[in-house]
């Protein structure tokens, strides 16, 4: 019986698992036998063995040949359930409850049932309901799994079996809502009576509410994620549970539900963590169902973990089988980010997505969604990273679609971090390497700008003309064609841009894009030309036509010129007249230029007049001191000094305390001159004027309008006793206040106490000035003298630091060449001689340098070489200097000296010889030392040469 | 035989001294309790009760390789127990005496050793000095070289980055945190370095900051701010990014995020991680400061809102 007993068990889960997919074969064919005992025994036996094949088989024939009999009633009796689960064994469902039916409606013994008699009965009302849903009679088994679940003497893992059954069945009826709710209530019961099964019921009930599928369960099925979270680890059917979370997590980003949705990805783990989690679970699995299997009486435990274990096998293989898994989580996930416009969510989880993820469709297309995410906050260095890296990951791939619009991203990127040279670079690699694809047009274009952006008109106009020719039909050619234009009139050809522009004109007409822009230009190209009567024509329509447009005053300004150059001098003050004072720089310019024809006209009273007006009315300007000038120059016509003076001075005490007007200092500055022009002792009485008015302002507490008089003080010295100049403004240095005060002054008084070795005190008014005036003019200055301070503690590293700031921040052309030359000869004293040489060529190079500088970066340059061995070339450097920069007497004179000791190291005592007599030739030269010098060697060489 | 009862009597003196009960365990299966004495590089001394028959019982000190001791159960001492409890708010004195007893201990398998030490180092680490620091720092140098538990050297590291923080020396601080993050530690190892680099970032960023405070027009300074800027930003959201399921981490980063826009003063920024916050880690610490700080900000938001409205 027992035997018998564990024959059932093992069909049990057979039959569980054959309900679960997983099938098993039979084979054996039933012997011939003839007699009812000898069926009834191989039955039994193949019962036995799990042969279910051959045991319905011999009962099917005894139940046929000898089942009528009446002395066989009895073994039908006691057979007929083993003939009912044979069936079951070999899916013959229909069959099978038929015979249950039987058995238990005629078998079942009725009262209080003998143990052993009792567990078929169990058995058979479990296989009821499992033959009715194969029957797909759903109510039915739904009721039969019920009966058998209330009745507490069943079976218990088969209980928790037919409840978990039952509330399926609820689902195969497509009552989701019922087994919903029976799973919730279920679930807490479960808990620690049967884990396993209470872990299938969650998935189950997440399974059902996610059939659901409104914002109510949705949000129930959040709540059960939630509660299960913490356990999820110990979920058999672990997968499953983590798709379902997947799925729910998809349905909230559909429903635009993004943080629920965020909320769900994040719970999902990795592919790679999943299998090896599970992996790990079935090795321990199987482990247990190992030792299990050497225990006989551990046998029902043991087709349980059987069962358990090809649960978590089927999704094992499901989730092996799924591709894209990750990539596709953390994409949904990067999604819900973007769609709530926080691209830096989203672009991190794609750049991780980028680094980490092999390379696959999705990880493509999520570069290019990274990218873009970068792009909308303006990261542009990530954005060129990525590229680089989806380039270097996806070089090899077969499958890559996105380079050209990675790249055209890339290349916007530089564009964006104004690194024209590298943007026009990426835009003509995706011309030349993706020709068809539809942004090329869109590089050519941004290539040939990149050029104009860099004043490379010439490669500007040839990309625009090579966009024109490889796409003639694209909507681009006009904008080529207005910037081909543009780009010819930068480079003052404005025959050629006139040509072009009119061409424009007829293409487009009105409608074009740029026509009125063209309009414009076409009367500025006329006017660079000098065809002044055509250009007031030109600009006049210009005004008429277009009186709100941004570049209406300066079209007035330039026709009052144009009226000017044809002597219309009343037409052309009425022009600029018109400049509105919202135009400032206009404005201002049109003021100065009717300040001119009133000076060209004699009407000098009138010009007056009108700068007054324009000294009342704009105080703030920058060139308030040229129209005190003006004013000035006036009343020195009308021989009446003291009068310009005393607008100077008038216009020093009414605004001199006022910090925001900067244009103060300017007129500070003019003092001096004028004090100079009126005769003797100009400078005295200019001092003394200047520290009267000091004392006013001290005494009043015009704080602002004393330090100017204190720098105006200084600026009287300067360039006649730069003594008496530092120790004025060292003077003015005593509550100075780099945050307040005039940064010009400040930036003063911080250079004579650095000329003067105060450096600390010069230090400490550099860094406030950098702190409160980043954007100084004079920060070229500040940064300079950061340098000579770092350098003076021998910080050279510092220093270079420091001028290479200057250089950046320079507008002068004369001082950023000497900041060069300082900077490389601190390199080269710091051992990089590469670093060195870098900065003279670039200064060489530079065709805005003057031919000092050329000279000396030249000598700088030969001392370079000369210090790395590089003889050769540095002789050719300093033959350069006295062949080319002839008037720089003493860097000339250095070189022929530099060049003869040069040659002699190379054994060229000859052509040393030469250098030597051609210096000492020189009568320019002769106050040099070195010619003294040359002299003697000149003479040992010869005695040398001579063999003495 | 007086010897023998001197001996006892000694024994008997010193015994509150001692370690209540330890266990050895042997590697063979063997256990043998008594109190541990001395812990040497080979070797432990372990002082047993023996019975002198009559029922009479002696102790004597046992010495025994450390090679073939499988572990040790150390008993808790009450003086331990009470600093334990006390933690960081317990008396620097008390604290160094207690570690110089037990730092023999630190390598021994079971030993507590590890997580005083981890104690002790804040209760130095709180202190205003220099000096502290330096002791603190050697001694999250010898937890990482010493302790047995992996878990203990992983807060050793966080501790170090966290005293050369203290220190200002960011450089350091930064370089140990970077290789925090891309060790193959646990997810809350680095998750934790990612909110010490986001951390880092931070002090440099409000140095700079106020170094230059008007660092948007100072070209030279603006490509660092933005970069500190930014960089800040991302650690700070790495944790909920990344070790979403590192809750308590996850949801300062989002604080520390929000702390950061608020900086910015980035309303929107600081709305959404603060969001994040109630919602996703509804159960957290932070969860309540960020509904209060998110209700502040939405009065704030829509005062904003209705003033625009009525200038418009």
């Amino acid at each position: 019986m027992k035997m018998i007993r564990l024959a059932i068990t093992t069909l049990v889960w057979t039959v569980i698992a054959l309900s679960q997919g997983v099938g098993q074969e039979t084979t054996a064919d039933a012997e011939v036998l003839v007699s009812p005992v000898d069926l009834l025994q191989a039955g039994r036996l193949a019962f036995q063995k799990g042969d279910f094949a051959v045991a319905e088989k011999s009962f099917a024939r005894f139940f046929s040949d000898y089942g009528e009999h009446a002395e066989a009633q009895e073994a039908v009796k006691v057979h007929r359930p083993l003939y009912a689960l044979s069936k079951v064994g070999i899916g013959k469902y229909a069959e099978a409850l038929v015979l249950i039916e039987q058995s238990l409606q005629q078998d079942a013994p009725k009262g209080d049932n003998p143990k052993g008699k009792a567990s078929v009965v169990d058995e058979l009302k479990f296989w009821r309901g499992i033959c009715l849903m194969q029957a797909q009679d759903w109510a039915a088994a739904q009721e039969a799994f019920g009966e058998y679940w209330s009745d507490e003497r069943h079976e218990p893992f088969k209980r928790y079996e037919a409840l978990l059954l039952f509330a399926h069945l609820y689902l195969m009826q497509g009552f989701a809502q019922e087994a919903a709710d029976f799973l919730k209530e279920q679930i807490p019961k479960m808990r620690s009576k049967a884990p396993d099964a209470m872990g299938r019921a969650v998935v189950l009930r997440l399974h059902a509410l996610l059939q659901l599928d409104d914002g109510g369960h949705r949000d129930e099925a959040l709540q059960l994620l939630h509660s299960e979270n913490a356990d999820m680890k110990s979920l058999t059917q672990l997968i499953s549970f983590q798709f379902q979370i997947l799925d729910l997590g998809a349905r909230f980003l559909e429903q635009q539900e993004y943080r629920k949705a965020i909320l769900c990805l994040q719970r999902v783990w990795t592919k790679r963590h999943l299998l090896d989690h599970q992996q790990q679970r079935l090795l321990d699995l199987q482990q247990r169902e190992a030792v299990l299997a050497k225990q006989k009486d551990r046998q029902a435990a043991r087709f349980q973990i059987r069962a358990i274990i090809r649960r978590v096998e089927r999704e094992l293989e499901r989730l092996k089988q799924v591709e894209n898994f990750d990539s596709g989580l953390r994409l949904r996930l990067a999604m819900a980010f973007q769609a709530q416009e926080r691209y830096r969510e989203a672009a991190l989880v794609m750049q991780q997505m980028l680094q980490n993820m092999p390379a696959d469709e999705v990880v493509e297309s999520a570069s290019l969604a990274l990218m873009q995410c970068w792009m909308k906050i303006e990261r542009w260095p990530k954005v060129i990273a990525a590229a680089d890296l989806y380039e270097q990951k996806f070089a090899q791939w077969d499958g890559v679609k996105h380079l050209p619009e990675v790249l055209f991203l890339k290349a916007e990127a530089y564009k964006e971090s104004q690194q024209a040279r590298e943007a026009a670079a990426v835009y003509g690699q995706i011309a030349e390497s993706f020709p068809k694809h539809p942004q090329a047009p869109a590089a050519l274009f941004m290539q040939a700008y990149m050029y104009l952006v860099q004043d490379d008109s010439e490669g500007a106009v040839y990309h625009f003309d090579l966009l024109r020719k490889s796409y003639p039909d694209h909507a681009l050619v006009e904008d080529a064609d207005y910037w081909t234009a543009m780009a010819l009139s930068f480079v003052s050809d404005y025959e050629t841009a006139e040509k072009k522009l009119q061409q424009y004109a007829e293409k487009y007409g009105e409608q074009g894009k740029y026509a009125t822009e063209a309009q414009f230009r076409l009367a500025y190209c006329v006017f660079a030309q000098g065809e002044h009567r055509q250009a007031v024509h030109g600009f006049g329509v210009f005004i008429k036509n277009h009186a709100e447009h941004d570049l209406v005053n300066e079209a007035r300004l330039l026709l009052g010129d144009a009226f000017l150059a044809e002597g219309e001098i009343e037409a052309g003050v009425a022009a600029y007249r018109k400049v509105e004072v919202k135009a400032k720089r206009f404005f201002e310019d049109a003021w100065f230029k009717i300040g001119k024809a009133l000076r060209l006209t004699g009407q000098l009273d009138k010009m007056t007049a009108h700068f007054e007006v324009f000294l009342q009315d704009h105080p703030e300007s920058l060139r308030m001191p040229e129209a005190v000038y003006w004013l000035g120059w006036v009343d020195r016509q009308n021989d009446d000094l003291d009068r310009a003076k005393q607008r100077y001075w008038q216009v020093l005490k009414t605004h001199g305390d006022d910090r925001d007007l900067l244009a103060i200092e300017d007129l500070i500055a003019a003092l001096p001159k004028l004090y100079r022009d009126t005769g003797e002792n100009g400078d005295e009485k200019l001092l003394a004027e200047l520290a009267q008015l000091k004392n006013l302002a001290e005494s009043r507490k015009q704080r602002v309008l004393a330090l100017r008089c204190g720098w105006a003080i200084a600026q009287v010295h300067r360039g006649r006793d730069e003594k008496a100049y530092r120790v004025a403004l060292i003077a003015a240095t005593a509550g100075l206040n780099a945050k307040k005060d005039p940064t010009r002054i400040v930036v003063d008084c911080a250079q004579a106490q650095l000329e003067m070795g105060n450096l600390t005190v010069a230090e400490a008014l550099f860094e406030q000035v950098r702190k409160w005036h980043p954007a100084a003019v004079q920060r070229d200055l500040v940064f300079a003298g950061l340098a000579k301070i770092a350098q003076s503690k021998g910080e050279q590293q510092q220093a270079v630091f420091y001028l290479a700031r200057a250089e950046r921040a320079t507008a002068s052309a004369q001082r950023l060449a000497d900041l060069k030359l300082r900077r490389a000869s601190l390199l080269l004293a710091l051992m990089k001689p590469g670093e060195a040489k870098d900065v003279l060529d670039s200064l060489l190079e530079d065709p805005g340098g003057s031919s000092r500088h050329k000279a000396l970066a030249l000598f700088a340059s030969g001392e370079l070489l000369m210090s790395i061995g590089e003889l050769r070339k540095a002789s050719a450097y300093y033959e350069r200097i006295y062949v080319v920069y002839g008037k720089y007497a003493e860097l000339v004179a250095k070189s022929y000296w530099r060049r003869g000791e040069l040659l002699e190291q190379m054994d060229l005592s000859d052509q040393a010889m030469e250098v030597y007599s051609e210096l000492i030739e020189r009568e320019d030269l002769r106050k040099f030392e070195v010619v003294a010098l040359a002299q003697k060697k000149l003479q040992r060489l010869q005695k040398k040469g001579a063999g003495l | 035989m007086k010897a023998v009862l001197a001996l006892l009597l000694l024994v008997w003196w010193i015994m509150p001294q001692l370690r209540a009960a330890d266990v050895l365990h042997f590697k063979q299966g063997k256990k043998l309790q008594g109190r541990i004495e001395k812990i040497t590089a080979e070797r432990i001394s372990l002082r047993v009760s023996v019975n002198l028959g009559r029922g009479r019982q002696g102790q004597v000190l046992r010495s025994f390789f450390l090679k073939d001791i499988e572990y040790i159960d150390f008993e808790v001492s009450a003086e331990q127990a009470d600093l334990l409890k006390q933690g960081k708010a317990g008396k620097l004195k008390d604290w160094q005496e207690l570690w110089n007893r037990e730092v023999a201990f630190l390598g021994q398998a079971r030993s507590n050793t590890g997580e005083l030490g981890l104690v002790y180092a804040q209760v130095l680490l709180q202190k205003d000095s220099v000096y502290h620091w330096v002791q603190a720092l050697e001694l999250y140098d010898l937890l990482l070289a010493k302790a047995w538990d992996v878990k203990v050297r992983g807060k050793a590291r966080i501790g170090r980055v966290r005293v050369l923080v203290r220190q200002g020396d960011m450089r350091q601080a930064n370089e140990a945190a970077l290789a925090m993050e891309s060790s193959s530690g646990s997810e809350e190892l680095v998750a934790t370095a990612q909110l010490l680099l986001a951390q880092i970032a931070l002090i440099e960023l409000r140095s700079l900051q106020n170094k230059h405070p008007r660092w948007q027009q100072d070209e030279e300074v603006l490509p660092e701010r933005q970069r500190l800027y930014h960089l800040a930003i991302d650690y700070c959201l790495k944790p909920f990014l990344f070790h979403s399921e590192q809750r308590v981490l996850a949801a300062q980063g989002l604080m520390a995020a929000a702390e950061l826009y608020d900086f910015v003063a980035d309303d929107f920024g600081k709305q959404a991680v603060l969001e994040d916050v109630v919602e996703i880690y509804p159960d957290s610490v932070d969860a309540k400061l960020a509904r209060e700080k998110l209700q502040l900000l939405q009065k704030k938001m829509k005062g904003k809102n209705d003033g625009q409205n009525k200038n418009e």
